[in-house]
């Protein structure tokens, strides 16, 4: 009897070492999240309300916080829309097409990701700026866009632009051509075909990548912080704010705006999360 | 009134899909292209209904000529092997689909789409969404669509293979039943034999981009006009022809062997049986010639019970029917 003498583990001797690496991975992991994550948040939060509910609400709703958010808000209307309407435009072609310099096309939309958002602004100030000679002659002209709001949408446009380019590309990839060769066989043109075939069928796709861009869009710091030139109350968008309120050594109330980009930062997640579960289903 | 194809080649880099390929369809006639994958069946299909241009040749239909004329303008209804049905859309929206877009007016699409949606068997499932749908369902679903505006042209592109053999055996009867009532004119891409000899009128065989064969499935299948063509549809024996000047080997089909105890005139041969596999409607004998050689004959149960064959028994070979191809393949 071979069995006797060979030991078998008994399944709780099996079981017992993997549920305490299970356990030990667990509290690993959390133990990272919480230290990289919520000691950073909840300190926002302790900072912020340091000085009282009050207090709290008067750094948030002061002359120079709400044209901060005016201006964040003015810049994502303008920055999301128009990066969605090329992003989707540059996605359906890549996705859906083969054509010559297609792959240029694809690096150029990676290219904001591998340039740091500094140098992007950099390159803004330097491209038409006022010693540039474009720049020189706007001026002229009276149109000022480095140091002011033009400038600083150009720059979080740059920064931000791959994000839906790169969502719609993916779904437009994933969903292939065949429901577009169908819909032209059944006598739709190309308008009809992206309206009513290829735009629904990539929806969840599209407002994944629209609410990546918003939230880069709304928090973006270095490149716009290049090209703003930090005017209070004119040319400071809330992570410029937070920064300058910090330089003031105006701690809670710096920490009372970010955390409005905190509540920001959630109600991404949630969203992103939503859209995730949406996507899901339906592929 | 015909569709026809005339001298199509497409090349894709250096891969020739089609090579010089003219092929003739009557009207009302359902036509299979039948071939291995990779083979240009489902390249031509694509240049007829406009989604692929041939890099030289002509399509006609119905006497106008079409090579130019975008997909859109073509009349054609298109069925793709994975549905491609539009997700987002009920039963209903996919099959009204074609109407829309051809801005039909509303008392014109919904009678149609009924109609089509009865004789796909589908009347309850207008307002469900594809994903709710069995295969086989979606499948019906694609072609109700194709059929709604009434295209010149039908063309089916591996309809069943996404589908497994039992939904795959009904979906055929039932397609060839809609084509006696429509008589629209059909052509039916595949590789399955089954699927092409079960539905077709006639059977266009494609080898790499060229047409080896076309015509009824008896006739291809008695009379395959090459070797690739008879190792295509079916197993093959290869059997020695007596009689030759030099040592010769013709074709000849299992079920086209017969077997006896008793030895006759040439053209039979001797050989041993290897294994008997009596499960199945014929009984198959794998036999061994001399030289290591191997024969599959099919004889039916009777006879199998008369020989009453074992492993390891002699046996003598009579070919009913052998088949000598020219070296050219």
């Amino acid at each position: 009897m071979v069995s006797d003498f060979v030991s078998v583990p008994t399944k709780a001797q099996v079981v017992r070492p993997r549920v305490m690496a299970r356990v030990a991975l667990t509290i690993v992991a959390l133990g990272f999240l919480g230290v990289v994550v919520v000691v950073p948040v909840l300190a926002v939060f302790a900072k912020a309300l340091e000085d009282g509910v009050f207090a709290y609400l008067r750094a948030v709703i002061e002359a120079d916080a709400l044209s901060a958010m005016r201006l964040t808000l003015w810049i994502a209307l303008l920055v999301v829309p128009a990066n969605t309407a090329l992003g989707l435009a540059a996605g359906w072609a890549i996705g859906k097409f083969e054509f010559r310099g297609k792959t240029l096309l694809t690096s150029l939309i990676e290219i904001p990701f591998a340039v740091s958002p500094v140098i992007s602004g950099m390159l803004f100030v330097l491209a038409v700026g006022p010693r540039s000679v474009v720049g020189e002659r706007l001026l002229g002209s009276g149109i000022r866009i480095i140091f002011a709001w033009p400038g600083m949408a150009l720059a979080t446009a740059f920064v931000t632009f791959g994000y839906v380019a790169r969502q719609v590309i993916t779904a437009m990839e994933t969903t292939g051509r065949d429901k577009e060769e169908a819909a032209l066989v059944l006598g739709a043109n190309g308008w009809q075909t992206f309206w009513r075939v290829s735009l629904p069928s990539i929806r969840w796709g599209l407002l994944y990548g629209v609410i990546l861009c918003n939230a880069r869009a709304m928090g973006e710091f270095g490149g716009v912080s290049v090209v703003s030139g930090h005017v209070r109350g004119l040319t400071n968008t809330l992570p410029l704010y937070v920064e300058t309120l910090y330089d003031d050594y105006r701690f809670s109330a710096s920490f009372a705006v970010a955390s409005l980009l905190v509540f920001l930062a959630v109600v991404t997640l949630v969203a992103k999360v939503l859209v995730e579960r949406k996507i899901k289903v339906s592929s | 009134m015909t569709f026809e194809v005339r001298d199509l080649s497409k090349r894709f880099g250096t891969y020739a899909a089609l090579d010089s390929v003219s092929l003739r369809i009557a009207r009302g006639e359902l036509v299979a292209l039948l071939g291995p994958s990779g083979c240009g069946k489902t390249t031509l299909l694509r240049i007829l209904a406009g989604l692929e241009m041939a890099d030289a040749g002509t399509v006609h239909f119905e006497g106008a000529d079409v090579t130019h004329t975008p997909a859109a303008a073509r009349g054609v209804g298109l069925v793709f092997q994975h549905y491609a049905l539009f997700e987002h859309m009920t039963v209903f929206e996919n099959v009204a689909f074609g109407l829309r877009v051809r801005r039909q007016p509303k008392s014109k699409i919904v009678p149609r789409v009924k109609e089509l949606l009865a004789r796909v068997r589908l009347e309850g499932y207008a307002d469900r969404a594809p994903s709710q749908l069995s295969g086989g369902q979606r499948q019906r679903v694609a072609l109700a669509r194709a059929l709604a505006s009434e295209p010149r042209v039908l063309l089916l592109d591996e309809p069943f293979g996404a589908l497994d053999a039992r939904v795959r055996q009904e979906l055929r009867v039932w397609l060839r039943h809609i084509h006696d009532e429509t008589h629209v004119t059909t052509v039916l891409v595949t590789h399955d034999r089954e699927d092409a000899f079960d539905l077709a009128d006639r059977v266009a065989i494609m080898n790499g981009g060229r047409l080896e064969q076309v015509g009824p499935p008896a006739e291809v299948f008695r009379r395959p006009a090459t070797e690739w063509v008879m190792r295509f549809l079916g197993d093959v024996n290869e059997v020695p022809v007596h009689g030759a000047p030099t040592p010769a080997f013709g074709y000849a089909r299992p079920h086209e062997l017969d077997l006896s105890r008793l030895p006759s005139e040439p053209p039979s041969f001797g050989a041993r049986v290897r294994r008997v596999q009596s499960a199945g409607a014929l009984v198959r004998v794998e036999l061994e010639l001399d030289g290591n050689r191997s024969l599959v004959a099919e004889v039916d149960e009777g006879r199998f019970e008369t020989l009453a064959l074992r492993r390891g028994d002699s046996v003598f070979v009579s070919p009913r029917h052998v088949r000598v191809f020219d070296a050219q393949a």
